[in-house]
């Protein structure tokens, strides 16, 4: 179904993907990676020490909490849950659009597959975001207006080209948001 | 800043459908907005309801302090003449007469002679860049030179307002920057521009958007 990668799991992005998946149920490190694996098989996978060492610093932070240990030893005994500043610092993370130029792309997807998964809309991060790319098209568009050469000009347009692509993919997946909705439900 | 346009609770229904459904929004003297939006979401109903070529089914909507619901046809006919000038995305050029000729059309339908207006119509073809051109009929310009024409025409009775469908729509997309500049450029002689556009590089010419979605106007947020 999903033939590429798209970008990398970057630190920030690991703490987010766990405190989703932890949003509504708590859950072991062994489940957390099992349900990622199973959710983005086109993302760069995760690996044991990468989530148990994120899912102690979570709880340093006071992000998630630790609820329960069955028998035995070993990180995957741990049953974590999120707190409420785990959930207010998810929704902060998912509303907040990504910066124009840097933005991965496997980014913006990620925050709509992660907003989709634990049931919130993703519109207001879209629309955020589409509202962020038209103001980074609207300052280039004036650059290239008042550009000296027909090099700078051509400069310009490689960024618009490329702002517009994403603008489209953003449209597009708006449009098909409700589809998406369904296959994202838990 | 004085107000060019005031949309107050402004509605268009075709049946079951809100084409634009309750919108509220300003537009300044000066402003150069696109309305954006997908397919079928409203945008050429509201550009008609603002150019008084739709009547609202609720709200109003005024242009230069004129609700143009209260005036009778042959009034709202005048009134669009002389204050509001539209571009279309093919032209809509009067094949049989020459460029300055079509220029001239809006000041014809007001009563002015052919004969006194053809250095008014050379002038405003020398703004848009084709005074050499101004005795070629339409089949024998370009698509890039023949919205220039288009856009001198919606000139000639000096109107505030400018309203613009989809301007560059059928034109590639080097000379649709050059058409998108000159829209820029009547702003800054203090129009008010209004454009409909799916594109978002058109888009981004101008200095605001509103989006429609499903008849809905809203104005995002600034980032």
């Amino acid at each position: 179904m999903l033939v590429y990668r798209c970008g990398i799991v970057g630190l920030m992005s690991t703490q987010q993907i766990l405190l989703s998946l932890l949003d509504g149920h708590p859950s072991y490190g062994y489940d957390l990676k099992r349900e990622y694996d199973e959710r983005f098989p086109n993302l760069k996978p995760l690996r044991f020490s990468q989530i148990y060492s994120t899912l102690s610093r979570l709880d340093r932070d006071g992000l998630v909490t630790l609820v329960g240990e069955s028998g035995g030893n070993g990180p995957d005994r741990k049953q974590y849950a999120i707190t409420e500043s785990g959930v207010s610092d998810l929704e902060t993370w998912l509303s907040a659009p990504l910066p124009v130029d840097e933005a991965p792309k496997g980014e913006l997807f990620l925050k709509v597959s992660l907003a989709l998964l634990s049931g919130r809309d993703a519109q207001p991060f879209l629309e955020a975001q589409r509202a962020r790319h038209m103001a980074r098209m609207r300052e280039v568009t004036s650059q290239k207006r008042n550009a000296d050469s027909e090099t700078e000009i051509v400069v310009c347009d490689f960024t618009l080209f490329h702002l517009e692509a994403d603008l489209s993919w953003i449209d597009h997946t708006t449009e098909r948001l409700s589809r998406l909705k369904v296959e994202f439900k838990r | 800043m004085s107000i060019s346009i005031r949309a107050i609770d402004l509605s268009c229904q075709f049946g079951q459908v809100h084409a634009v459904d309750r919108a509220n929004f300003t537009v300044s003297v000066g402003d150069f907005v696109a309305v954006e939006g997908p397919s079928g979401s409203g945008k050429s109903t509201l550009l008609n309801l603002i150019g008084g070529l739709e009547p609202p089914t609720g709200g109003r909507v005024e242009v230069a302090g004129t609700e143009l619901s209260t005036l009778d046809e042959r009034e709202r006919t005048t009134f669009r003449r002389r204050h509001i000038g539209m571009i279309f995305q093919l032209y809509d050029l009067l094949p049989t007469l020459n460029a300055w000729q079509n220029v001239a059309v809006p000041a014809l339908l007001d009563g002015g002679k052919l004969k006194d207006l053809q250095a008014s119509s050379t002038e405003l073809l020398k703004r848009v860049g084709l005074q050499d051109r101004a005795d070629h009929k339409p089949s024998e310009l370009s698509g890039g030179e023949q919205q220039r024409v288009a856009i001198a025409r919606a000139l000639m009775n000096d109107p505030q307002l400018i309203l613009a469908d989809e301007p560059t729509g059928a034109l590639d997309s080097v000379t649709g920057d050059d058409i998108l500049g000159l829209l820029q450029s009547l702003c800054e002689d203090g129009r008010t521009v209004v454009m409909v556009t799916h594109a978002a590089r058109a888009a981004a010419y101008a200095t605001r958007s509103l989006r429609m979605l499903d008849g809905a106007v809203t104005e995002p947020a600034a980032v």
